[in-house]
C-alpha cells in the first residue's frame, strides 16, 4: 500500500476525538478505542496466520494473558502503564513461547485445536483460580495509573485521552508488525508458508521459523490485552474464552489475511457493525451472520484485497 | 465409589457417547470428504431441537416431532451444501478458512433467526408420557428417557455404521473421504455425495437435538456446549474418521460422566487435558491418518 492512504487514515484516526460532542457522542469515541485494540488484536493474528500460516484459534490465550498480566502489575508489582504493559506483553509471549513448544508441529486444524486446547485451560485456571483472578467476576476497578512525565500527564479518565493513549500503542503495533513482514525474517517466514519443503531445502530453519513468529504474535496480541484491560479499568474470564479467539478469526478473515491492514477493516465491520446494529434492532444476529455469509460469497479474499495487495 | 454408582456412571457417560456419535458423524464426514470445519453444526442442532419441539406440539406427538426433524434440517443442510458451500468450493478448491467464515455466518444467522421466530427464552419439550419416571435394570435404577436417548442413539449410530460400512454408498462415502479426485475418475458423482453426506450429518444433529433437548431444555444457543464436545471427540478419534469419531465420542463420554463424578471442580478442565495429551503424542488423532490435509 502506498503512503499516502495509510497515512489518511492514521491522520483521521488521530483527529477523531475532536468531533466528539460536536458530530457524535462520546460513545462513538468508546466504539473506536475497542475497535482499534482489536484490530491490534487482530493484525496479532495475521502475522501468525496470514503470514506464517499458523492456524491458531486459541489467541484469545494471549490477549487474556496480556490483560490478566497487565491487571495483576497494576495491583501487585507497580500501578504504572508501563509495568502493566510490560509485564502483559511478558505473560503473553510466555505462554507463546510454551504453547508453540508444543503446538508448532501440527499442523492446520490440529494446531487449532490444540492451541484452543491451551487458550481453554488458560480459561479454566482464570475461573477456579479465584484468590490471584477473582474467578469468573474478575477483577473489576483496576484504576488509572498516572502517565506523563513530570506536571505534564495523561488523564485516563477522560474518554478522548484515553483514546490517544490506544491509538499511539496500536500504531506502534502496527509499525513494528510492518517492520518484521518487511524484514528478511518476515520474507523467510512467508516462505515457509508458502512451502515448507523448499524452504527447508534452502536452509530455512521451518520450527524455529514457525515458533518465533507465535511468540511476536502472542507478544503483540498481550499488547492489545493489556491495553484493553487498561481501557476497560476490569478484566474477566471472557477474555480468555473460546468466542474471542474465533472473533479475531473473523476479523482477520472479513478484512483479508496477509495484509495486516485488513484486521482494522474487519474490526470496523465486526465490531462496529455489531454495537450499532445492536442498538437499533433487536434482530442484529440475523443481519450480522448473513452479512459475514454475502461477505464469504461476494468479497472471499476479504474486503481489504480490493485495494491492497496481500504478501 | 461402589459398583452401582461405578454401572451409573458408565451407562450415564454411554448415553452421552452415543448422542455424540449421533452429532460428531456429520462433523467428522463433511470434513473428511470436504475438508469443511462446519461451524452451523449446533445451529443446525439447535434447529432440529425447535422443529421438533413445534411439530410435537402442532401435532401432539412427540414421535412424529423426532421423525419430521431430521427431514426438515436434513433439507436444510442439503440446500446449505448445494447453495452456498459447493459455489464456494467450486471457486477456492484450496481455501479451508472460507467455509469456516461462511458457516460460521450462517450459524450466527440461524440463531439469530431461531431468536426472531422462538424468542431467546429457555423452553422445554415433554417428555412423552411413557417415557417418564425410571426402570429398575437388575442392581441400579436409570431414568426412563435416558434409557430411551440410550437405545434410540444407540439404534440410530448402528444404522449409519451399517450405511458407512455395508452399502455402496457407504463405499462412495469411504473412497471420496480418502481421495475425492481417484472417486470422482472412478464414477463416483463426488458432488451428489457431499449434498448427500451434508443432509446426513444435518438430520443426524436435529435426531440428536430433539433427543437431547427433550432431556435438558431448549435455547437459541444450546447446541455450542455439545458440538464442541463433538469436535473435540473427533479430534480426538482423527478428524475425517468414522471410527475415530465413534471412539472419540464414547471415550469423552466417559470421560465426562466419571470427571464430575469424581472430580467434580475439575471435568471441563480435564477434557482439554485429554484432547491436548492425545494431541501431544499422536499429532493427528487416534485414528487419523498422518499429514494429511
Amino acid at each position: 500500500m502506498s503512503r499516502l492512504p495509510v497515512l489518511l487514515v492514521a491522520a483521521v484516526l488521530i483527529l477523531a476525538p475532536l468531533g466528539v460532542g460536536r458530530v457524535y457522542s462520546a460513545y462513538y469515541l468508546n466504539l473506536l478505542t475497542w475497535i482499534l485494540i482489536f484490530a491490534l488484536f487482530a493484525a496479532a493474528l495475521d502475522l501468525a496466520l496470514g503470514y506464517g500460516g499458523l492456524v491458531s484459534f486459541g489467541h484469545a490465550g494471549f490477549f487474556g494473558a496480556g490483560a490478566y498480566g497487565a491487571a495483576l502489575a497494576l495491583r501487585h508489582v507497580s500501578f504504572s502503564l508501563w509495568a502493566a504493559l510490560l509485564v502483559g506483553i511478558a505473560a503473553a509471549a510466555l505462554l507463546a513461547i510454551v504453547v508453540g513448544y508444543f503446538a508448532v508441529h501440527s499442523r492446520g486444524v490440529y494446531m487449532a485445536m490444540l492451541t484452543f486446547a491451551f487458550a481453554q485451560l488458560l480459561y479454566e485456571v482464570a475461573i477456579k483460580w479465584v484468590a490471584v483472578t477473582g474467578g469468573s467476576d474478575g477483577l473489576p476497578g483496576l484504576g488509572r495509573p498516572r502517565v506523563g512525565i513530570g506536571a505534564v500527564a495523561l488523564d485516563l479518565s477522560d474518554k478522548r485521552q484515553m483514546y490517544w493513549l490506544v491509538l499511539a500503542f496500536v500504531l506502534l503495533g502496527y509499525a513494528l508488525a510492518r517492520r518484521l513482514v518487511a524484514s528478511p525474517f518476515g520474507h523467510a517466514l512467508i516462505a515457509v508458508r508458502e512451502s515448507e519443503e523448499r524452504a527447508r531445502a534452502i536452509g530455512i530453519d521451518v520450527t524455529r521459523h514457525r515458533r518465533v513468529a507465535l511468540v511476536f504474535s502472542g507478544a503483540l496480541a498481550g499488547l492489545a490485552g493489556a491495553l484493553f484491560a487498561i481501557f476497560q479499568n476490569f478484566v474477566s474470564p471472557e477474555l480468555l474464552f473460546f468466542a474471542l479467539s474465533g472473533e479475531v478469526v473473523v476479523i482477520a478473515l472479513l478484512g483479508g489475511l496477509g495484509t495486516l491492514y485488513g484486521s482494522l477493516v474487519g474490526a470496523i465491520i465486526a465490531i462496529g457493525l455489531r454495537e450499532v446494529l445492536s442498538t437499533y434492532t433487536d434482530n442484529w444476529l440475523v443481519l450480522l451472520g448473513a452479512l459475514y455469509v454475502v461477505c464469504v460469497m461476494c468479497f472471499p479474499q476479504g474486503l481489504t484485497r480490493l485495494f491492497v495487495r496481500a504478501t | 465409589m461402589s459398583l452401582d454408582a461405578v454401572l451409573t456412571q458408565l451407562l450415564m457417560g454411554l448415553t452421552v457417547g452415543v448422542n455424540l456419535v449421533l452429532v460428531a458423524t456429520g462433523l467428522t464426514l463433511v470434513f473428511g470428504m470436504m475438508g469443511v470445519i462446519n461451524f452451523a453444526h449446533s445451529a443446525l442442532f439447535m434447529l432440529g431441537a425447535y422443529v421438533g419441539l413445534v411439530t410435537a406440539t402442532r401435532l401432539g406427538s412427540f414421535w412424529l416431532g423426532l421423525l419430521i426433524a431430521p427431514a426438515v434440517i436434513g433439507l436444510l443442510g442439503a440446500a446449505t451444501e448445494r447453495w452456498l458451500l459447493r459455489p464456494l468450493r467450486e471457486r477456492y478448491p484450496l481455501s479451508h478458512l472460507l467455509p469456516l467464515l461462511l458457516t460460521f455466518g450462517l450459524s450466527l444467522f440461524f440463531e439469530g433467526s431461531a431468536k426472531v421466530i422462538w424468542g431467546a427464552d429457555i423452553v422445554s419439550l415433554d417428555k412423552p408420557g411413557l417415557l417418564g419416571g425410571a426402570v429398575s435394570l437388575g442392581r441400579i435404577t436409570f431414568p426412563t428417557y435416558w434409557l430411551f436417548a440410550l437405545v434410540a442413539a444407540a439404534v440410530l449410530a448402528v444404522a449409519v455404521w451399517l450405511v458407512v460400512e455395508r452399502t455402496s454408498l457407504g463405499l462412495s462415502i469411504r473412497a471420496a473421504t480418502q481421495d475425492p479426485m481417484m472417486a470422482a475418475v472412478l464414477g463416483v458423482n463426488v458432488q451428489r455425495l457431499n449434498t448427500i453426506v451434508f443432509a446426513l450429518g444435518s438430520g443426524l444433529a436435529a435426531a440428536a437435538g430433539v433427543i437431547l433437548g427433550t432431556m435438558t431444555s431448549l435455547s437459541p444457543q444450546m447446541g455450542a456446549g455439545i458440538v464442541l464436545d463433538a469436535f473435540i471427540a473427533i479430534v480426538i478419534g482423527g478428524l475425517g474418521s468414522f471410527t475415530g469419531a465413534i471412539v472419540g465420542s464414547l471415550l469423552l463420554g466417559q470421560v465426562q460422566s466419571f470427571g464430575v463424578a469424581l472430580l467434580p471442580a475439575f471435568h471441563t478442565p480435564l477434557v482439554f487435558l485429554v484432547m491436548a495429551v492425545v494431541l501431544v503424542l499422536r499429532p493427528s488423532g487416534l485414528f487419523g491418518a498422518a499429514e494429511r490435509r
